[in-house]
């Protein structure tokens, strides 16, 4: 299933144009002056939760408004532009569905209010291509959450729309569905504009794809996923190094040159700023046992996630 | 159901039509029903106190509450589930919305309320069958614009519906002649009396013409409103 996708063709015109995008909620900004294109293929959309991927993605379906900025999408305002809603395929955030109803049933309304030709035909390919039962007679209230997700994605796919916008499609999955619904993206990519938000950096990874970073509510990051990562791997770490002999340990890693910076906190540990968490590593156990200290722990203090976005902000 | 409109209105018809709605409103017509029975047995009672009990049960508290409860849902009930989503993101007109909400709402209405109003002026004294059936055709086509449009554009439709069905249309609009005039249930009850016996008006300038010219204007308006609205919310 994860056998490599060709990549999509050559860019041509941008699918999607912010251009100084602010969106607030009362006091509450959620997006700050953003401004990105976005060509054919997947783009992801990577920040932790609340950062303002899901409110970018609204803005994008023209679910919302943006208070300050333009958007254009396909070349139009999907708010206004009754076609360019046609041309655009949800898989928003939120479980609800229309619970009571058969899967087929529910992505064969989305079908007919797409105007296809066939919608009952179609609402079957699309549940297949997500891998679910097209003549299922449970409702939709009785599947897991994997499977939900599934029939989101189907009705967001049943009219092949230019613009696939999926906002955490792999929440709720297993990993066998992770691998599937990842091809599932890879491939809808090659033929239209696919835009997933994620706060996972390995999904974003499998998906191979342009990033967008965007944390804060502001754009922190762009480019291909290589390049973000390296980014996130060269900032400055801190990392907290606790022995029996702290002070000689601080001085000994001073002269070992291999921090930026180092500190002894409050509670006696070895606070240590450098920019190579690898050669770092190395030099300490040497520095340790040069002075003759124990090393009892040594632990990066800003790995997690939040702490990569924050670093990408503050850039 | 292959046409957006059907396809929707048969969607709404379904999320709508609970069976505990279909139960309770039911409840309160079979209850007018019986009260409306025990009336015309009674020889002591007119056809005044037909008319009065068929407008002040059946046209002031029945019909508006029956309207309110099952068409402030039709738009309502996807609003508060958040999957208004599914309908406002294809590329349909608002107003195909608006219009599968109404006629859904309608349609599940129409039977809960036109069939005990019949029975109700059949058994009354001084009421005419036609007479009230035609009048709740205006009353619930004018509150279902109405309370479709309070349903969407607040998550309290039912208190508000209330308020507006007891206070406005039960009490204030009894105090004047001007107020009247701003009241639904005056225009069915208009209709309602310009079949019985004695033809009198509740108010002298509003006729049956004015009646149906309110009622009208007052669909088109909850329409034409709900139609904005749809188009100028935030979705969720």
């Amino acid at each position: 299933m994860s056998t490599p996708v060709p990549p999509p063709p050559p860019p041509t015109a941008p699918a999607v144009r912010l251009d100084g995008v602010s969106k607030w909620f009362g006091d509450v900004v959620a997006v700050s002056e953003v401004s990105f294109v976005v060509y054919p293929g997947v783009t992801a959309l990577l920040g932790p939760n609340g950062a303002g991927k899901s409110t970018t993605l609204r803005m994008l379906a023209g679910l919302t408004r943006p208070s300050q900025g333009a958007i254009s999408v396909l070349g139009a305002d999907p708010r206004v532009d009754r076609s360019t809603r046609g041309r655009i395929g949800l898989v928003s955030q939120q479980e609800e569905l229309f619970a009571e109803q058969r899967a087929i049933e529910f992505v064969r309304l989305a079908a007919i209010l797409n105007r296809l030709d066939d919608p009952d035909q179609a609402a079957r390919a699309a549940l297949a291509r997500v891998a679910m039962d097209p003549d299922d007679t449970r409702p939709i209230a009785t599947y897991s959450k994997g499977m939900r997700q599934r029939v989101k994605v189907a009705q967001a796919i049943v009219h092949d729309p230019d613009l696939v916008l999926m906002d955490e499609p792999l929440t709720g999955l297993d990993p066998r569905q992770r691998l599937d619904m990842i091809t599932l993206i890879r491939d809808l990519g090659t033929r239209s504009c696919v835009i997933v938000s994620s706060h996972v950096l390995d999904e974003v990874e499998r998906l191979g794809s342009n990033v967008l970073v965007i944390a804060q509510g502001r754009l922190a990051a762009q480019g291909d996923f290589h390049q973000i990562r390296e980014l996130m791997d060269d900032r400055p770490h801190r990392i907290r190094v606790r022995s029996d002999q702290p002070r000689r340990l601080a001085g000994a890693l001073l002269e070992a040159d291999g921090a930026r910076g180092v500190s002894i906190a409050d509670d006696g540990s070895v606070l240590v700023d450098t920019d190579d968490v690898d050669a770092f590593r190395r030099i300490v156990a040497r520095a340790a046992q040069g002075c003759d200290a124990s090393l009892d722990e040594v632990r990066p203090l800003d790995d997690d996630l939040e702490s990569v976005f924050k670093y990408l902000v503050g850039r | 159901m292959n046409t957006p409109l059907a396809a929707m209105t048969a969607r709404i018809i379904r999320a709508v039509a609970t069976r505990g709605r279909l139960l309770a409103m039911s409840s309160i017509g079979v209850l007018g029903l019986v009260i409306a029975v025990l009336i015309g047995s009674d020889d002591a009672n007119d056809s005044a106190n037909g008319l009065a009990f068929l407008e002040e049960f059946g046209f002031t508290v029945f019909v508006p509450l029956v309207v309110l409860v099952v068409t402030s849902a039709t738009l309502g009930t996807f609003r508060d589930d958040r999957n208004l989503v599914y309908f406002w993101l294809r590329p349909i007109g608002r107003w195909q919305i608006t219009c599968a909400a109404l006629l859904a709402g309608l349609l599940v209405v129409a039977p809960l309320t036109l069939v005990p109003l019949a029975g109700m002026a059949a058994a009354l004294p001084g009421t005419s069958v036609v007479a009230a059936v035609l009048a709740g055709v205006f009353a619930i086509v004018a509150y279902g614009a109405l309370f479709t449009l309070l349903g969407l554009v607040t998550t309290r439709a039912l208190a508000w519906g209330l308020g507006y069905i007891l206070v406005w249309e039960g009490f204030l609009a009894s105090l004047s002649d001007g107020m009247a005039q701003l009241a639904i249930r005056t225009y069915a009850t208009t209709i309602l009396r310009s079949t019985t016996d004695s033809g009198a008006r509740l108010i002298d300038s509003v006729g049956p013409t004015q009646a149906t010219i309110a009622v009208v204007a007052t669909a088109l308006v909850g329409f034409g409103l709900t139609t904005w609205r749809l188009g100028a919310m935030e979705i969720d």
